[in-house]
């Protein structure tokens, strides 16, 4: 002891200095200090002026606000039905609370009622004629191609600081019209919008904005996984399969693609142990049977810079290796997920890694029998509390403005588990106590001069049959296939264009092709109006053997929309009864050997079908008589509530 | 260390100054990664940063920023905790290296031309009569001052060769002298020490309790090493350097500091 404190008492005065390492821990140390000090002092040295340039915007609001601010809880797919049969059962306390306090009302939606389509009204105000999204997939007509309807990607070639030129891929939302944040954001009132779908790339607004459903993920796909095993890798639909190759005992190596499908991020996995330990680029993990790993960082190089992704594992027998998609890292995204850029990263730091891809819920991997129930159920609970995390911190950081949280979970495990029932502790009814149970605490965080609406996009049914209405335009003539063709796969290889008049395309839209606007349209455009009405005639007899009517309604493309984009929307869109759906190759430009097919996928729940048969729910904590509201009237409703006017073009009106 | 330094014996003294830093930076900076809690260290920091941008993204809200500075000091104590560990790891072997790179860098040796004073101090002042100062491998500067209050003895040196040795009084000492070329122990004075103060003090040379002389002192000059048309101390030096292979090997080892 002597000799330890005569070594530190009489050590050199160099010693101050403790060595690198700690040293840069003291250094960092002080700087934090600093940054701290600085950054308060400033906030408070522009505070005054900031106030004052925000409190001059927002006299100028033309209203007077109805509240300091609102929250806005949007619950993808809760289905008002569903809602009211547990009510019937004394469940979901707090939503009964809610609409006791203030309205609950059946949510009208859009058609087509699904999320890229609806919640692109919600956030604008304006049908889909004049917003420009019409079904998660849109036609390149030119082509006869399904593409994304909501994000572009192009390459562009740039010239960099040195003078040499170089491309770069460039990703363009679709989404026209601007979202109602933009309006509140003209007249000084802050927003925070977390997860709300169609938001990809992320456009400038005055407050923080998280990206949701359609961010890519790594590999630039909206979502593929990856299975590591022995054996040679099968194709698959959703996923990737790569090759476990043995590397000693009980030891295996493989890669997991990465963004550009050749890059592998390199693993070894160590099953030899009592823990499975997996070994990456980046560090290693260990690993616990039939269970998933916390998120794991992984890096791959690409054009000479690291581009780090996050995904989850999960080790079974065999061995098996399955991988989520690789999610963009949020503390150092590869891609832009919010706005300012450094919103995940902060993000990220406040709750630790987070999924960011824009459909996270693994519905593929369940699908083809990669991961199990629970395993599916596992990854939703963990998706659910990460964004309550986010949404908790917005709305501590943000006593006034707009505050919009969007939680996908009870949208997918509806279509993954409506055909198990609604019985006690089955996955859906569990989901919809999670939700009331979160409304909950959403509503002890409220204040009085705060509003809330919670609502969903649209609501659900079963999907029990499938509808090919590429097979049915053919066996009603309207399709031709080529000579020796019987049927057809995908992306209409074998059509004959220069015979076919109408074709399908997505989960809800029959196209004419009409010459000019196809590539090899053969339709006068003067046709077009009778031929959708003759087809819309006709489908609306389709019938199961049983005599079920499968069409409940075909709405035309000319009525539904108005807008400067409404030409870019299908031109009849077959409103399916309960149960129905178009059929899954159909969705994408196959040509199958039946008209309707039993649907035997895990995939059982869906909500695209005629959209009055799929309202969804407005939850609003004050009294409204408004008897039949629509998503389009959030818009202006929100808009109305913090004080500003609704713009004349948005088709809503306020509640 | 010696052994250490061997192969830079013919070499200017920078290039051993040189190695030993960029050598012991890489050694500490894993001593750090081993005896700390990288995750809790990386978890604690990705916090603390998110803090900072919180601030930044919640300007307009002094309230908000506040909370977040204050949030971000008790972190930052936090961090402090965190690294004590491995900063008690480091310090031994970092005291002990300081010390000895300062016996071998801190100083030039007793330079040709220029003289050198050396003091000495007895237990009990000898005799001036029959005093002699002779030297071996160096040159003894005449006369020899006694300070009889002090107890001490003063006379001058120059022009010292590897190796060298004054003897005074019947006292040898190695004063100011490398004996083995560059990176060997420059002697500044002698001292009676304990173990642990050699191996805090090595620039001294140890005196055996029975010596009549109770410590001595050379005013030799300090070493300054040329860089980027500068004269850096040995510390300067070794603090750069140490601190750039550090950064280096944190980023190859993936240590998070």
């Amino acid at each position: 002891m002597k000799a330890l404190l005569v070594l530190f008492f009489f050590a050199l005065p160099a010693a101050a200095y403790i060595g690198p390492g700690a040293g840069f821990g003291i250094l960092t140390s002080f700087l934090v200090f600093v940054n701290a000090l600085a950054v308060s002092l400033l906030s408070f040295l522009f505070w005054p002026v900031l106030t004052l340039v925000r409190r001059s915007r927002m006299n100028r609001r033309p209203l007077k606000p109805a509240a300091k601010r609102l929250v806005i809880l949007g619950l993808d797919g809760l289905s008002p039905v569903l809602v009211e049969k547990m009510w019937e059962k004394g469940e979901l306390p707090n939503m009964k609370r809610l609409s006791e306090q203030g309205t609950f009302r059946h949510l009208g939606t859009t058609t087509p009622g699904v999320s890229p389509v609806a919640w692109s009204s919600f956030q604008t105000g304006v049908n889909p004629g004049k917003h420009g999204i019409f079904d998660f997939l849109a036609p390149d007509r030119k082509r006869y191609l399904a593409v994304l309807s909501s994000v572009r990607t192009s390459s562009e070639t740039v010239k960099g600081i040195t003078g040499r030129r170089k491309t770069r891929t460039v990703q363009t939302l679709l989404r026209k019209s601007a979202p109602f944040w933009s309006y509140l954001g003209r007249y000084g009132v802050r927003s925070t919008i977390l997860r709300v779908p169609i938001t990809y790339p992320p456009e400038p607004l005055d407050g923080h904005l998280l990206s949701g459903m359609c961010v890519p993920d790594l590999r630039g796909s909206q979502g593929s996984y990856t299975v590591l095993k022995t054996g040679e890798p099968e194709p698959m639909t959703g996923g990737v399969q790569a090759r476990l190759t043995p590397d000693g005992d009980h030891r295996f190596a493989g890669g997991i693609p990465g963004p550009d499908g050749s890059l592998h991020c390199r693993v070894r996995l160590d099953v030899g142990g009592k823990t499975p330990r997996l070994s990456h680029s980046g560090g290693s993990v260990n690993l616990d049977w039939n269970a998933l790993s916390p998120w794991v960082t992984l890096e791959f190089s690409l054009s000479g810079k690291k581009v780090r992704g996050i995904a989850r594992f999960r080790l079974t027998e065999g061995p098996t290796l399955y991988c989520t998609a690789l999610h963009v890292d949020p503390s150092k995204p590869a891609l832009p997920l919010g706005h300012p850029v450094h919103y995940s990263r902060y993000l990220a730091g406040m709750q630790g890694p987070f999924a960011t891809l824009g459909l996270v819920e693994d519905t593929w991997a369940l699908s083809n029998g990669h991961i199990d129930d629970g395993t599916f159920m596992e990854q939703c609970a963990g998706i659910f509390s990460e964004r309550e995390k986010m949404f908790s911190d917005a709305l501590s950081k943000n006593p006034t403005g707009l505050v919009v949280c969007v939680f996908d979970t009870p949208d997918r495990v509806q279509h993954m588990f409506w055909g198990s029932g609604f019985k006690e502790g089955s996955p859906i009814r569990t989901t919809y106590a999670d939700m009331d149970a979160l409304v909950g605490r959403v509503m002890e965080k409220m204040k009085k001069t705060d509003l809330l609406m919670v609502l969903s996009d649209h609501g659900f049914t079963s999907f029990h049959t499938c509808v090919d209405f590429n097979r049915w335009l053919l066996e009603n003539g309207y399709m031709v296939l080529k000579e020796g063709v019987k049927t057809v796969g995908t992306s209409y290889m074998g059509v004959d264009w220069e015979k076919t008049r109408a074709y399908a395309l997505g989960l809800a839209g029959i196209n004419i092709n009409v010459r000019g606007r196809e590539g090899m349209g053969i339709v006068e455009p003067g046709e077009v109006p009778a031929l959708t009405a003759e087809i819309a005639g006709k489908l609306a007899h389709l019938a199961t053997p049983e005599g079920d009517r499968v069409i409940r309604r075909a709405r035309l493309g000319t009525e539904e929309y108005k807008g400067p984009y409404a030409k870019d929307g299908p031109d009849i869109i077959p409103g399916t009864s309960r149960g129905f759906r178009a059929g899954w190759n159909c969705v994408t430009g196959g040509v199958g050997e039946k008209v309707l097919y039993p649907n035997e996928q895990h995939w059982n729940g869906d909500h695209s079908c005629d959209p009055d048969l799929v309202k969804g729910v407005l939850f609003t904590s004050w009294k409204h008589d408004t008897p039949e509201p629509s998503i389009i009237d959030i818009a202006p409703t929100a808009l109305g509530i913090l004080g500003v006017a609704p713009p004349p073009h948005m088709d809503g009106s306020p509640l | 260390m010696t052994a250490l330094l061997a192969p830079f014996r013919n070499s200017p003294p920078f290039s051993g100054l040189l190695a030993i830093s960029l050598v012991f930076g890489v050694i500490m900076i894993l001593i750090f990664k081993f005896t700390s809690n990288q995750k809790a260290i990386g978890a604690i920091r990705s916090r603390m940063g998110a803090r900072a941008l919180g601030m930044l993204l919640h300007l307009h809200s002094p309230v908000t920023v506040i909370k977040a500075a204050t949030a971000l000091m008790v972190d930052n104590l936090s961090y402090l905790w965190r690294i004590v560990t491995p900063m008690l790891f480091i310090a031994v072997p970092f005291i002990l290296t300081a010390a000895a790179l300062d016996a071998r860098y801190g100083s030039m040796p007793v330079p040709r031309g220029i003289p050198t004073t050396v003091t000495l101090t007895w237990d009990e002042l000898p005799a001036r009569e029959g005093f002699t100062v002779t030297g071996a491998g160096i040159t003894v500067i005449e006369p020899v001052v006694f300070v009889d209050t002090l107890r001490q003895t003063s006379f001058r040196v120059q022009n010292a060769s590897p190796g060298a040795t004054v003897t005074a009084g019947g006292v040898t000492l190695p004063i100011g002298a490398s004996a083995e070329g560059s990176g060997s122990v420059i002697y500044r004075g002698a001292a009676r020490m304990n173990a642990a103060e050699r191996l805090l003090k090595p620039f001294l040379a140890p005196l055996p309790p029975e010596s009549p002389v109770t410590g001595a002192t050379a005013s030799i000059p300090e070493a300054r090493y040329s860089i980027l048309g500068g004269r850096w101390s040995w510390l300067t030096v070794f603090l750069v350097y140490s601190s750039l292979s550090a950064i280096a090997g944190a980023a190859v080892f993936k240590v998070k500091v």
